[in-house]
């Protein structure tokens, strides 16, 4: 939609100063629910207010009732976001929260009594870029990847901003669904180029996951490349590392979807570290549900193998766990390492009940 | 680190501590030297006293969630939070010293200095006193029915100074916390690197401790091609049955390269399905570093797994059930290599026994002949236990069964050999079907498998389960149908519906 259409959609030119101001904010940010706040309430206007009510199952009610300018309305508790947050992201909207940049006084102070306090989308929240741990499922890993396709070759780069994990893999386009069912994404980023692949509908299709489509220059490796420089300041990517053109832009659109969802407080990332496909044993999509490492038949970590093993101590480890489970290895070396500190734990294990004590007193 | 909230940084510092204790402990328990490996991971444990002390010394203990409302930094950490505190906490002091002052000022003993929306702070006397105030410093705010009120210049600075002191300890107190954050901030990387240790470690006490409870044990990896597993278990349901306080049956897998592929026989619910996947899983637990629900456990590393069950009932996705297993069937044999691990349960159960018998049979001389990999397959084919004569590295497999008057128990025991039926009828005994379906049923199996001997063509054709493939004379019976009922079809005159019809038919014979 035009400025021009929105506005005269919304009756721009008759609105209040605060409603005028809410859809500026709103017309900037057209695609995502917009909880826009208002002293000790979050508020949803106009089709956002219906979506939401409906959603969560909260009173749908007007601004200026009984008057010829009725405005849907309804609102939740500022305290209470959280739980409201869950069930928007699980639906799989995207949400914008808009805060109050200043205190009622201060605005006042600022451009007299009438003024309306400054207000500023300070992020938004998609299924991928959670990071509050009462929202995250607690003990598997919350990525967001991106796919970015070559000729032959495709990479993968996934970021779990919850544990500041961040990496890029690079690999056969036919792996592309498998890597996805090893690392359950919760959000996928995608040109929309790629809609119609077989690949996507398989995402689609026999891994039941939603895929939000980019437009194709989102990848483009020149802007991409500007992205990464810019986030960590560097002055070239071989500070990163030996990366091909897919590689890059893998990770450069991430990083710009992060930077556009989070804003002001884009979260500083380790670089990435560039996995080698050939390390982690392949296991496919069937044979992962087959064996219910991670999920069981019936959908759930419940029965899964991945719960039949975790007694980790922490939400963290869990995590690991997850991963660890996820892409066994290959290499006998690196295999061999990893048994012999299990072995040096398994022959202390009172050093072990220390140390899950410990870390139980942490996780409290 | 930004949008980290007071309670975050707290969190941090406990963090620190524990971290702290658990490098303690590695002192308690083992001394100094602990073996490199370990080193290399608890070394990240110590370094962050610094970031412990910042926060220590600035964080309130019981800083709130939010920093809209101050209360976060502690007094003595900066000295015009501690004036500013002073000087909110205290007004009320300022307040009654002003009261008495101008008490004795006036000779007034019952001046009061109140508080209203309104007026903010004012001295309230009542209307009989009026003539005492002389003094030009009270100015007259308000008259009521019973009193007069004032304020004067020091009771006002009083007041804003006071009104002030709120607005601006919230506002250092967030200046001060965001100089905090950002020292953190800058300090990340030793911060993550901690908080990566204990996970790590959280995961290698995990490993530990549940092969100490589970009694798992050290799986030895090779660079060839073993699969030995001595009395292995499935995990899960042994997980799943000790809570109703059943034994799990262990067995023993050893697929070495003259018995690369084990061919499982032996009738439904007799534990197969789990026997095929606990293998899998046991060699999966052995490559992430954990021990493994065996007595011993060797394996040659795996590049890949692939575990398939036929005709499972979840695959609703548009393709018939019998399409979908071919193509994952291709894509396995397309992408194993001879250092994969196959698992393969009852494929081409979704078509007819011949094709059936004859794409497992054809599968399985690929994976054999050309793929060279480690498989393991179940199949209630009783047809393909030929094949043990015919493939060197192929060897019959079956659970073990034991019969008491026509009553049948699982022994959950793999054993070699084959199993010489399937057992159905038993088990749709065990399901609990009517006992006169039972007795029907049981009868038929007799009559079919004695009629099946005589070449009975009637009967064979309706039974599929136990037939001989082999029986020449059956199968050249079947086929002249097949080609005389062919013959009497002509393509070019069939609607798409006849078509199908035909099929049908032709399905039927």
């Amino acid at each position: 939609m035009q400025i021009d259409q929105f506005k005269a959609k919304y009756n721009y030119s008759g609105a209040t100063t605060v409603m005028k101001q809410y859809l500026d904010i709103k017309f900037a940010n057209i695609d995502c629910l917009l909880l826009f706040r208002m002293g000790d309430f979050y508020e949803l206007f106009h089709e956002d207010a219906i979506t939401a009510s409906r959603v969560l199952g909260i009173a749908l009610t007007a601004r200026g009732k009984g008057t010829n300018d009725e405005i849907p309305m309804c609102g939740v508790p500022h305290h209470a976001l959280e739980n409201y947050l869950n069930k928007l992201l699980e639906e799989g909207f995207k949400v914008a929260i808009c805060n109050q940049t200043e205190t009622p006084e201060e605005a006042k102070k600022r451009g007299g009594y009438k003024a309306v306090v400054n207000r500023l989308v300070t992020r938004i929240i998609t299924p991928g870029t959670i990071i509050e741990e009462s929202l995250l499922e607690s003990r598997e890993p919350n990525y967001l990847v991106s796919i970015s396709m070559g000729t032959k070759e495709a990479s993968i780069s996934s970021v779990d901003l919850s544990t500041s994990q961040f990496s890029v893999i690079a690999l056969p386009i036919g792996e592309i669904v498998n890597e996805i069912a090893r690392l359950s994404p919760k959000e996928i980023l995608l040109s929309e180029k790629y809609k119609m692949s077989d690949f996507a509908s398989l995402i689609v299709s026999n891994l039941n996951m939603r895929i939000s489509f980019q437009v194709d220059s989102f990848y483009a490796k020149n802007k991409c490349e500007k992205n990464i420089l810019e986030f960590y300041k560097i002055s070239s990517l071989s500070s990163i590392g030996e990366l091909n053109t897919d590689q890059i832009s893998a990770i450069g659109s991430i990083i710009e979807y992060i930077s556009l969802t989070q804003k002001e407080n884009s979260p500083k990332l380790p670089k990435p570290k560039i996995l080698n496909y050939n390390k982690f044993m392949s296991i496919d999509a069937s044979t992962r549900r087959n064996l219910e490492i991670t999920t069981s038949q019936s959908g759930g970590i419940k029965g899964s193998l991945f719960d039949t093993i975790d007694s980790s101590v922490t939400k963290a480890g869990s995590r690991l766990l997850y991963n660890y489970l996820s892409a066994p290895l290959i290499e006998i070396d690196a295999i061999n390492r990893r048994l012999s500190i299990t072995k040096f734990f398994h022959e202390n294990i009172e050093l072990v009940s220390l140390i899950r004590s410990s870390l139980k007193k942490q996780e409290t | 680190m930004e949008r980290s909230t007071p309670k975050d940084l707290l969190s941090i510092k406990y963090t620190i501590e524990i971290a702290e204790q658990i490098r303690a402990d590695f002192v308690i328990k083992n001394g100094i030297n602990v073996p490199k490996n370990i080193e290399d991971i608890i070394s990240h444990l110590l370094g962050n006293k610094e970031i412990y002390n910042l926060v220590s010394d600035s964080i309130r203990d019981d800083a709130p969630n939010s920093i809209l409302d101050g209360k976060i930094i502690k007094h003595d950490y900066h000295p015009k939070i501690s004036e500013l505190y002073n000087l909110i906490n205290n007004g009320q002091d300022s307040i009654e010293k002003l009261r008495n002052q101008y008490r004795k000022e006036t000779g007034i003993e019952t001046l009061k200095i109140s508080n209203n929306n309104v007026l903010g702070l004012f001295i309230d006397i009542t209307s009989r006193h009026a003539e005492k105030i002389l003094d030009e410093k009270f100015i007259h705010r308000q008259t009521t029915a019973n009193s007069i009120r004032y304020t004067t210049m020091e009771l006002q600075e009083l007041e804003s100074k006071m009104v002030n002191a709120k607005l601006l300890v919230v506002s250092l107190e967030r200046e001060i916390y965001s100089k905090i954050c950002k020292n953190i901030s800058d300090n990340r990387q030793t911060l993550l690197a901690l908080a990566n240790a204990l996970s790590i470690l959280d995961v290698y006490c995990n490993f530990a401790y549940i092969a100490d409870e589970y009694d798992y044990s050290i799986p030895e990896l090779s660079d060839d091609m073993r699969f030995e597993i001595i009395e292995g278990r499935h995990p899960v349901v042994e997980h799943a049955l000790k809570k109703v306080s059943d034994n799990f049956v262990h067995n023993d897998c050893n697929l070495s390269m003259d018995e690369r592929i084990w061919l499982l026989t032996g009738p439904n619910m007799s534990g197969k399905s789990t026997y095929l996947r606990q293998n899998a899983i046991i060699a999966i637990l052995a490559h992430i570093g954990s021990y493994v629900p065996a007595k011993k456990a060797s394996i040659g590393v795996i590049d890949k797994i692939f575990s398939r069950i036929g005709s499972g009932d979840d695959l609703n996705k548009g393709q018939s059930t019998f399409m979908l297993e071919m193509l994952e069937t291709s894509s396995i044999l397309a992408q194993s290599s001879h250092k994969s691990l196959i698992i393969l349960d009852e494929v081409g159960r979704g078509t007819s026994t011949y094709d059936g018998v004859a794409i497992a049979w054809s599968v399985l001389e690929h994976i054999h002949d050309k793929i060279r990999a480690r498989c393991l397959f179940a199949t209630h084919y009783h047809e393909l236990t030929s094949m043990e004569e015919i493939l060197p590295a192929l060897v019959n497999y079956t659970v073990s069964i034991k019969e008491n008057n026509g009553d049948i128990l699982f022994l959950h025991k793999i054993i070699k050999g084959c199993a010489d039926r399937s057992y159905g009828v038993h088990v749709a005994k065990l399901a609990g079907l009517p006992k006169t379906v039972i007795k029907r049923a049981s009868e038929l199996l007799k009559k079919l498998e004695k009629d099946s001997n005589h070449s009975n063509k009637k009967i064979m054709k309706s039974e599929s389960y136990n037939m001989n493939l082999f029986d020449q004379n059956n199968a050249s019976e079947i086929n002249d149908k097949l080609s005389d009922a062919i013959s009497k079809i002509d393509p070019n005159t069939l609607t798409p519906k006849e078509a199908l019809d035909a099929l049908y038919k032709l399905k039927e014979l």
